[in-house]
């Protein structure tokens, strides 16, 4: 039998709001992975950003979580997790991920004194290996005496997911973005997780990574998916959209579309949010980052 | 009162599938439109080609059918509309827009008549009703900006019948990247005679779901979801539509409306 990694897709970002395009981007993702014969992808997770990011137009976490819950209802591999947004403060991206590979590697060394944030986060990854491991009960509870090791449940106990962070092209770029990254935090998330980066028209991250030594040496841990479907939904073209009454129907599902129009979510006043704010990786790497509370 | 004309669109295509992005030309459009303050859009109407058009990887107009119903579900102004498709022939684009705007008379007609046998006695000038009813709709083409570079196309269409489709009817022109619309009506002595009757409106989303490449899509087992309704999607699934053979469908044949110019035209019977 094959064998196959079981792989995590997780993406960060505003999801504000959620569109078509943002779930595209986890089907495209997971026909590429799925493609090249290495990997099972079993879950796919939205991760809505905190309100403390402090990015112009950014509406109540609350609102993004409930929009994005509406638009994947009828998915059966993705789901949001608030969990980022229910912090007190913006969590790095590195620290989304490490709480998600801590759980899942349990005993590595490598991740000493959790943090809250690591801590919490963990819960989820604990929920998909509690429903691995209950599955597995089943399992011997049904075939007692025989446990071959061409079953397919015992043999996925045996290799723990992996995870990946699932982004568009754009988001490598932003590696360049002076004192939004840690060069040690860029270099954790494509060595120790990887990146799946979808292309888009206008995009070369193929490029991108040879002019960046650290994504060059990392590159095998990089996946490039190529976005077959001109399908660039702006969330940023969505709100200035509703904000004048145009349509969006059809490039945002129906549900999100009544959300927005029952909670008056997107008006000129919620464009002029945090207007002229710093963003707050932006003003924490200009100063001594604070370590988050346990 | 401001003076708005109803206005019906017309989208002709071969719908094979129908996409989230078809439907986005009708929305465009219609924002477009409303914005003008001369227009009233009072319906959209969805026309899929005859089966007889020839077109390679065409599957059955049946099915076209109903996916489109399966996705236009949603929309409170959007409709099928099977004449075109029922016919025995494939049907010029010209006579489509004429059979539907005789329709849309019709039905104003029949309104009319309602409304003279509920209120026999008084007619007043000042019923809105009744304005409505001295205001003719108006039926305009919707289509795609590259649908403009199809009338260069040698024996695919009649020079007249343009002109009658830019003249009586109008065009609704929804513009992708790439495509420079106002440049190509200028390059037209016809298309520029009458530029006041096509509205070119800029599609602000980078949006081209290309048929085309949902059927690949769907061969190869690749999702298609978000890009085409999750009805359609398991229409499509539960009928086994779109399959290798599928698209070999009409391979090697030359597509009806070019045949037909080659010849005499038949005159299609009333």
């Amino acid at each position: 039998m094959m064998s196959r990694t079981p792989l995590i897709l997780l993406a960060c970002g505003s999801f504000n709001p959620i569109t078509n395009m943002h779930m595209r981007l986890f089907e495209l993702a997971r026909d590429h992975l799925q493609k090249t014969g290495r990997y099972q992808v079993i879950e796919g997770i939205m991760s809505p950003v905190n309100d403390d990011y402090r990015k112009k137009g950014l509406v109540s976490a609350r609102h993004r979580i409930a929009m994005a819950k509406l638009a994947l209802e009828t998915s059966d591999w993705i789901r949001v997790d608030p969990w980022e947004s229910e912090q007190e403060t913006w969590t790095e991206t590195v620290k989304v991920l490490r709480g998600a590979a801590t759980n899942l590697r349990s005993g590595d060394p490598t991740y000493k004194g959790f943090d809250l944030a690591q801590l919490q986060l963990k819960h989820h990854y604990n929920e998909s290996l509690r429903l691995l491991q209950s599955k597995k009960e089943l399992m011997k509870n049904k075939w007692p005496i025989e446990r071959s090791t061409e079953d397919p449940l015992s043999y996925q106990h045996s290799v723990l997911p992996e995870l990946k962070l699932l982004c568009g092209a754009d988001f490598l770029q932003t590696f360049k973005t002076p004192n939004l990254w840690k060069e040690e935090h860029i270099k954790e998330i494509v060595e120790k997780f990887g990146l799946v980066c979808i292309s888009r028209a206008g995009s070369d991250p193929a490029q991108y990574i040879s002019e960046s030594d650290l994504l060059t040496q990392f590159q095998h841990n990089i996946f490039l998916v190529k976005e077959w479907i001109q399908n660039e939904i702006s969330a940023t073209q969505i709100r200035y959209a509703l904000c004048r009454g145009l349509s969006v129907k059809y490039l945002i599902p129906d549900s999100v579309i009544s959300y927005i129009a029952h909670h008056n979510i997107y008006t000129e006043e919620s464009e002029r949010k945090n207007e002229g704010d710093l963003l707050q990786p932006l003003k924490l790497h200009n100063t001594t980052v604070n370590p988050l509370n346990d």
